[in-house]
């Protein structure tokens, strides 16, 4: 798997083969072939990430962000028959994420999952510029103490025909304080497949009893069912998953 | 090892057991049976300690401790065990993992996860749960069979001193009901000391498992008590004309 490390602003760790190319100076990421990439962003510096996903070419990307204080953003343009998967583990502190999606030619694919810890403002734009494009938005979090603001927005200007938008977003309150979701789909074409849902609640008092009901304590129930959620959201292979285990995202 | 006395209890200020008593010494085999609605599975949840079931009055001691002062989690590593009538869902939590977490919880010791495999290899075949199901998302997909057997292998796994059934027999077919039973049976015979309280509609589950026990329930308490011939009375002649001749006993 092709790696890049970002620390507090700086290539900390680049290993990559030819299945992709990259601009270090300007952070830009532009596929060859098919690949996969395991991005880690750690830090309290501002980065801007550009990724291109040329023609008939997929790319797989595993993302672990530790944010503090900062902003992140993803710049992404996808060509024709491309398709990107993100699937991203956000461990923020009152930091904003913003991702840019142009999908400027037909059949581009993307499929966003990510999951969010911490206090976090997360903005997401996709625009579907071409026909037979498609989006498949998971976005789920989990607020301990701190506020969670979701704000997905797509659009699919006149013309662009049977594109599919799929927007799923969920937020778990440990505590009572503000969580927003705000899933806007702007449309212009009558020949498209929209849906969305969006759910704000506390941890289910139900799986936490059963989970406690076969001796698992408290506080080791919560860190099962908010793990499950955070990490069962992404379609992560048993090391990717492992990685993000490590990591032990709860000790913040 | 289980004395209840004088139990009530409500939900949403809906009175539900009313001067509920039972005993259970260790080994024995009760069952409890009534139509819906009675209160059968509540006094389930109260045993585990389910927090939407207020205690209004009575006591539960458990090995002579008071059982409403243990939390759910203390209760079950303390022996107490449910088989729910509708297990939980749990997205994102795979089947194993929640195992190792309730073997850990039992121990202070690192987890030997050489016997772990063993046992659950052992179990998933006694059970005849296809192995991929273990690292599925607990019950998530789990058809209702499926879902029942899941809760024997976590009783058999986490070998309880008192294990309450919740209608376990409920949408099971006639194979999986006796797969579900001999596996109860096995771990009696291993277990000769674990109680068991049986809650179920149907006398069909104690053609396998023979009870000690039969209590009938009514309007949240026991109205009457007899062994597994009671049982059968109930099945040929219905909960409604045995309540009926319950009261024309009393009168």
């Amino acid at each position: 798997m092709n790696i890049i490390s970002i620390v507090n602003g700086k290539i900390n760790k680049l290993d990559l083969n030819s299945e992709l190319e990259f601009d270090e100076k300007n952070i830009c990421i532009n596929t060859i072939s098919n690949s996969k990439l395991y991005l880690e962003i750690i830090g309290d510096e501002n980065v801007k990430i550009n990724i291109l996903v040329k023609n008939d070419t997929t790319l797989k990307i595993f993302n672990y962000s530790k944010l503090e204080h900062c902003s992140l953003d993803f710049n992404i343009v996808q060509n024709e028959n491309s398709k990107l998967t993100m699937n991203c583990m956000f461990n923020s502190n009152d930091s904003k994420i913003n991702s840019l999606v142009n999908l400027n030619g037909k059949n581009s694919i993307i499929e966003y999952n990510s999951s969010c810890l911490g206090e976090t403002k997360k903005k997401l734009r996709i625009n579907h510029n071409y026909s037979n494009t498609n989006s498949i938005v998971k976005s789920y979090a989990v607020s301990d103490n701190e506020n969670i603001n979701f704000d997905i927005e797509e659009f699919v200007p006149k013309n662009s025909v049977n594109c599919n938008l799929s927007q799923a977003s969920k937020i778990i309150t440990i505590k009572d304080n503000k969580c927003m979701i705000k899933p806007i789909l702007l449309i212009d074409e009558k020949d498209v497949n929209a849906s969305h849902s969006s759910v704000i609640s506390p941890i289910s008092e139900s799986d936490l009893l059963y989970i406690r009901s076969r001796g698992i304590k408290l506080e080791d129930a919560k860190k099962l069912l908010i793990n499950g959620f955070l990490i069962g959201n992404l379609s992560l292979n048993e090391d990717e998953k492992n990685i993000l285990l490590e990591k032990d995202i709860f000790r913040r | 090892m289980l004395k209840i006395k004088k139990l009530n209890v409500s939900i949403e200020d809906k009175e539900i057991l009313k001067n509920f008593n039972l005993n259970i010494n260790e080994g024995e085999v009760h069952v409890i049976m009534g139509p819906n609605g009675v209160g059968k599975s509540t006094l389930s949840k109260v045993l585990i300690g389910d927090k939407n079931y207020k205690i209004n009055d009575g006591k539960i001691s458990y090995y002579n401790e008071d059982l409403l002062k243990l939390e759910v989690d203390e209760r079950s590593r303390k022996g107490i065990f449910v088989a729910y009538q509708l297990p939980s869902e749990i997205e994102g939590v795979n089947n194993i993992d929640f195992l190792k977490s309730a073997i850990k919880a039992r121990s202070d010791k690192q987890i030997n996860l050489f016997k772990f495999a063993n046992d659950i290899e052992k179990l998933s075949k006694d059970l005849k749960l296809k192995e991929n199901m273990l690292y599925r998302n607990i019950n998530a997909g789990f058809s209702g069979g499926e879902k029942k057997k899941n809760e024997i292998l976590q009783m058999r796994l986490l070998k309880p001193k008192l294990v309450i059934l919740d209608e376990i027999d409920s949408g099971l077919d006639v194979d999986s009901l006796r797969i579900v039973c001999d596996n109860v049976l096995e771990y009696i015979k291993e277990n000769p000391k674990t109680s068991l309280i049986i809650i179920t509609h149907y006398p069909r589950i104690l053609e396998y498992i023979k009870p000690d026990y039969v209590h009938i329930m009514k309007n949240g308490c026991i109205v009457k008590t007899g062994d597994y011939s009671l049982a059968l009375e109930i099945e040929k002649e219905g909960f409604e004309k045995i309540s009926t001749n319950i009261i024309k006993e009393n009168i």
